[in-house]
């Protein structure tokens, strides 16, 4: 095997060992694997921003190709920088106010007919389209879509009752806005109970990479890691601890 | 009784993770083979794929980082391998910097085992900085002039799947596997304008969110966290990590069901004691 792929390998597995040692206590692998994790990934976003903006789309198009409109965008983004003179400062808000504008331009008319047009018309369509009879579709089968879509319309309108706050929520409002809570948990707990799938399916990954670098191929990694982090662990509350106490005692 | 009670609800928390350690770990070496049943969203991508004519052009968004790697490369290697199946034309890119290298490797590797050549087969456009105005250049301007180079750095222009699938327009169906928001992207600025099919994957925290997105038509169908990638693997007849994390998955939620249970029990059981 590569020795590059078996590094890899033993780094992977020792950081990994690290960032779970947190589960044990706050610790300085931990720390260590934290802050390594940060430089790398911040390391990584500069080499590929170097090289995929600067020179893929900027340096080479503009000596190679000599695609000369690029300096405008070129002097846009570095005009960005002018808040950090004072004196010029109000450069950089006249390219900000050219972001904005143009953003929200193209966001704000697809957010509204793609969003929220596409929200109501999925809530009424359903009830709308309804001619066969409730329970029975086209075909005469049972068919169950339409409850759904009624169990969607009452949740709507309760949550929406129950962040109405204009009106004193007393009698039906109240009685209304209870359901609304009970849909506002249900949503919770469906959320909740996918995070928790999400959470383990990464511990999953994890564990997977971890049994697999345990085998022979690569030199029982794992095995020979935990082990000794779990020794440097005691060591360190049998040990060194003990020492303290002895030494504050004297 | 009521001091035994106490300590099982001042449970060191460490035990719970090691008990957590174990019902991933036992399954992963000894698998269960639980049964994993298709649900209907996940059906609707496969008969999309399914039903495509060899040759049409698939566009897969890879928008994940390494962190949610475990539910989203399996997706991205299912889908794969049924389009390489099918013969489909895949071109993939990332609006993720730190996924950049993912979207290669899973390209590379499922080509490679499916024996697919790049640049005719599939292409991987990796990533670049502009995210929706990304999407507006492949649909009016075209892939290849808003991507003049590939991921590796080389031209786009005389590339021979890029001959029939110019721009967003010439796509069939496109799937989006996501860590994040960047499905509004493609679908406010791509699908809403340019009208092919959409599908996705996206990890398991925002699933739940996702079925609004069935009801509205935004897609027809998504892959939700590992269970919809395994669902995938099951469909595709391939098993890979998704189904084999799918056993530690259910113990796993076995165990924390059980611990939901018990401590519910035990708090109300001491409750009254008090």
């Amino acid at each position: 095997m590569d020795n590059t792929v078996l590094l890899g390998v033993w780094l992977a597995v020792g950081l990994t060992l690290f960032m779970y040692s947190f589960l044990y206590k706050d610790n300085v692998f931990f720390r260590f694997g934290e802050h390594v994790y940060l430089g790398i990934s911040i390391g990584y976003i500069i080499v590929r921003v170097i090289f995929n903006n600067f020179i893929n789309d900027l340096y080479k198009p503009l000596v190679e190709d000599r695609d000369y409109i690029l300096i405008i965008p070129a002097l846009m983004g570095l005009a960005l920088y002018t808040r950090f003179f004072t004196r010029i400062a109000w450069v950089s808000r006249v390219i900000f106010a050219f972001i904005v504008g143009f953003g929200a331009g193209l966001g704000i008319p697809r957010t509204i007919a793609g969003g929220i047009f596409k929200q109501l018309e999925g809530v009424l369509m359903p009830l709308a389209a309804i001619k066969d009879g409730f329970f029975f579709n086209a075909d005469g089968n049972f068919t169950l879509v339409n409850i759904n879509s009624l169990i969607i319309i009452v949740g709507i309108t309760s949550v929406l009752v129950y962040f109405f706050f204009s009106v004193e929520h007393k009698g039906v409002v109240k009685s209304v806005s209870r359901v609304g809570i009970y849909f506002v948990m249900i949503a919770f707990g469906a959320s909740f109970g996918y995070t928790v799938m999400g959470r383990m399916s990464l511990l999953i990954g994890r564990c997977y990479d971890l049994i697999e670098f345990s085998s022979p191929k690569y030199y029982y990694a794992s095995i020979v890691l935990l082990i000794m982090l779990i020794l440097v662990f005691i060591i360190y509350e049998v040990v060194i601890k003990k020492g303290e106490v002895l030494k504050t005692n004297e | 009784m009521s001091l035994s009670w106490q300590k099982i609800i001042n449970l060191d928390r460490r035990i719970i993770y090691v008990l957590i350690s174990l019902a991933v770990i036992i399954p992963l070496m000894k698998p269960l083979f639980i049964k994993v049943n298709i649900t209907p969203e996940v059906q609707a991508v496969y008969d999309t794929i399914e039903s495509l004519p060899p040759g049409s052009a698939v566009f897969l968004a890879l928008d994940f980082d390494p962190a949610a790697k475990p539910e989203l490369y399996p997706m991205a290697e299912a889908l794969l391998r049924h389009a390489f199946r099918k013969d489909l034309k895949v071109i993939g890119m990332t609006f993720w910097v730190t996924g950049a290298g993912l979207g290669e490797k899973v390209f590379s590797d499922i080509a490679k085992e499916c024996g697919k050549e790049y640049g005719k087969d599939y292409l991987y456009l990796g990533w670049k900085v502009g995210d929706y105005a990304l999407v507006i250049g492949m649909g009016e301007e075209g892939i290849s002039k808003t991507f003049p180079k590939d991921h590796y750095g080389n031209s786009t222009g005389d590339m021979a799947i890029l001959q029939n699938v110019a721009t967003l327009k010439d796509i069939s169906y496109l799937i989006e596997l996501a860590a994040g928001d960047t499905i509004g992207t493609w679908y406010y600025f791509g699908r809403l304008k340019y009208n092919f099919k959409m599908g996705g994957g996206c990890t398991g925290v925002i699933a739940a969110g996702w079925y609004n997105l069935l009801k509205i038509d935004w897609i027809n169908g998504f892959l939700g966290g590992l269970r919809g990638a395994a669902e995938y693997e099951t469909l595709i007849n391939k098993k890979g990590t998704a189904t084999g994390g799918m056993d530690a998955q259910s113990v796993t939620h076995m165990l924390i069901i059980t611990l939901i249970v018990l401590s519910n029990i035990i708090f109300f059981v001491t409750r009254r004691n008090k």
